[in-house]
């Protein structure tokens, strides 16, 4: 996915709304689209190169003493 | 009127010196009750800070303190005394509202778990406090309730979403509230009011009863006049809930008595690049972050510069985290009911829909790289470490458009870092900028050791700000 053009990004943000079931106000779609132009950008720089074995923070424990 | 009140300003006495009178019998309760119903009355009206005053529950529940006191039963340091709750906590048959039209009518059946904690320490409940839609969005003027005015200039935010809770502490009506902190919600406006804010270790305060933004970096914490006041709080609110998931089933001990230690032989880092690196790092908070640093040098602390990992990697990890899961508690409202959101909120939420699994499960490995990145790199040599809070003086109403997102200057921080580590932070301030608004600095430490931090802010506190108070108030 990328979000170098605005084009792209926005059709981006449609096909996300077509699929989530969103239906944004038409006055409120610029704001929403440049915050999630925004979030993929930030989105992008999670994907860094891991060794499989790194486990990400959510790992779900169990707790002695809880049934 | 007793001799205490005829000498005093009431709302000047910190937490411990009031619970000292009311203790001795040389004030009551009701009087510092009454005081603080008075003074919400008179101040209020133009600062909004309070969106409900629950004024003859307070005189209620001070009265029983006051009965409890005399008889002898103390419940600790909250005892009588009146506090606040940012309106995102539970009230039973008390409107909770989050500040928003999906919740306006909203009465829950049971306590949050900080209200019930303070109410079985004695405290006198004033109100609830204005806070930005569900603790998100931004200061807006459509919701509910008003946005809160910072008390040091009315036309300034008071920083992010505990807008309430700092700027009714600044305002000296009351000594403690509590707020919580997703990505820097009680250090921001602890900052940009000039009070203390105290985000505690993830899991040591119980969120049960808080309306969600984010599971994994929600925060339960103190915003209080000094650091003082904000460890007194911790020990009332802290504590094992088994009803929390997250909840570590960690006590705070006891994080008062050190607070007069001092900081001599203290390891403590500095992340000055971090700050100095952030183009929208104001030069008087840099400066006053810097003159901080000398004093805790002075006082016979060894600071020393370290590179960290890159805020952005911090904040990306934070945003995705947060988009994702407060995307997941809202889907169902925005599909349905969107038009009932806050512009900013709407626009801050939609956005999560957009995010894939891929994108939360590797920011979380991130996360779990930056938390050991931190404990391991920084935090084992040393004790804690400085960072910035608001990165800028607070910015105006009129700097926020109508739509999100307004300019970086007006709404950036660091506070991010420790919600995504989940180690404790304290806000504390550093001073007032040339158009007289509070500055401030942030101390991140070990995980569960609030009284290391604490400690160094009292350190500082005695230095630097011991009075901070704006002007008429």
């Amino acid at each position: 996915m990328t979000t170098d053009e605005p084009a792209a990004t926005e059709r981006e943000f449609d096909a996300m709304l077509a699929r989530s079931g969103l239906r944004v106000p038409d006055d409120r779609r610029a704001g929403t689209l440049a915050g999630y132009g925004d979030l993929r950008r930030l989105a992008e720089l999670v994907h860094r190169v891991e060794s499989p074995e790194d486990e990400p923070a959510a790992v779900y424990r169990m707790t002695v003493g809880r049934p | 009127m007793t001799a205490a009140s005829d000498v005093v300003e009431l709302h000047e006495l910190s937490v411990a010196e009031a619970g000292a009178l009311v203790r001795t019998g040389r004030l009551t309760s009701l009087e510092l009750t009454e005081n603080a119903v008075d003074r919400i009355a008179r101040l209020d009206p133009l600062l909004h800070s309070f969106v409900l005053v629950t004024a003859d529950l307070a005189r209620s529940r001070a009265e029983q303190a006051d009965r409890e006191l005399a008889a002898g039963h103390d419940r600790g340091p909250m005892h009588g005394i009146p506090y606040a709750l940012k309106d995102i906590f539970a009230t039973a048959g008390i409107p909770t509202t989050s500040n928003s039209r999906l919740m306006v009518d909203h009465r829950p059946e049971q306590d949050s778990a900080v209200e019930e904690r303070l109410r079985d320490g004695g405290g006198v409940l004033l109100g609830k406090l204005a806070t930005h839609e569900f603790a998100l969005g931004g200061p807006s003027f459509e919701l509910p309730f008003p946005p809160a005015r910072n008390p040091w200039d009315l036309d300034r935010f008071p920083g992010a979403s505990s807008s309430g809770s700092g700027a009714a502490v600044a305002a000296g009506l009351v000594r403690v509230a509590i707020g919580s902190d997703t990505s820097g919600s009680i250090r921001g406006p602890a900052c940009h009011c000039g009070v203390v804010g105290l985000k505690p270790t993830f899991g040591l305060v119980s969120r049960r009863g808080a309306f969600p933004l984010s599971y994994s970096l929600d925060h339960v914490g103190p915003v209080a006049r000094t650091v003082h006041d904000a460890a007194l709080a911790l020990q009332v609110i802290g504590g094992p809930d088994d009803r929390d998931p997250a909840g570590a089933g960690v006590d705070p001990g006891d994080v008062t008595s050190p607070l007069d230690a001092g900081v001599a032989y203290l390891r403590i880092a500095y992340g000055r690049d971090m700050i100095a690196g952030d183009p929208a790092t104001s030069p008087e908070v840099l400066a006053a972050i810097d003159g901080a640093v000398e004093i805790l040098r002075g006082l016979g602390a060894r600071v020393e510069e370290v590179t960290l990992p890159p805020f952005e990697l911090f904040n990306a990890v934070g945003r995705v985290i947060m988009a994702a899961e407060g995307y997941t508690i809202h889907e169902r409202w925005l599909r349905d009911r969107p038009a009932d959101y806050g512009r900013y909120t709407y626009q801050r939420l939609v956005p999560g829909a957009g995010l894939t699994a891929a994108d939360l499960v590797q920011a979380q490995r991130v996360r779990r790289q930056l938390a050991d990145t931190m404990s391991r790199d920084v935090l084992t040599d040393h004790c804690a470490l400085i960072l910035g809070s608001s990165l800028a003086p607070a910015a105006r109403f009129a700097d926020f458009p109508r739509d999100w997102p307004p300019p970086r200057a007006a709404t950036a921080t660091q506070t991010i870092v420790a919600n995504v580590t989940g180690h404790p932070a304290l806000g504390v301030p550093v001073g007032l900028s040339r158009e007289g608004l509070p500055l401030g600095l942030q101390l991140i430490g070990r995980a569960f050791d609030e009284a290391t931090v604490l400690r160094i802010g009292a350190a500082l506190e005695r230095c630097l700000t011991p009075t901070l108070r704006p002007p008429g108030y």
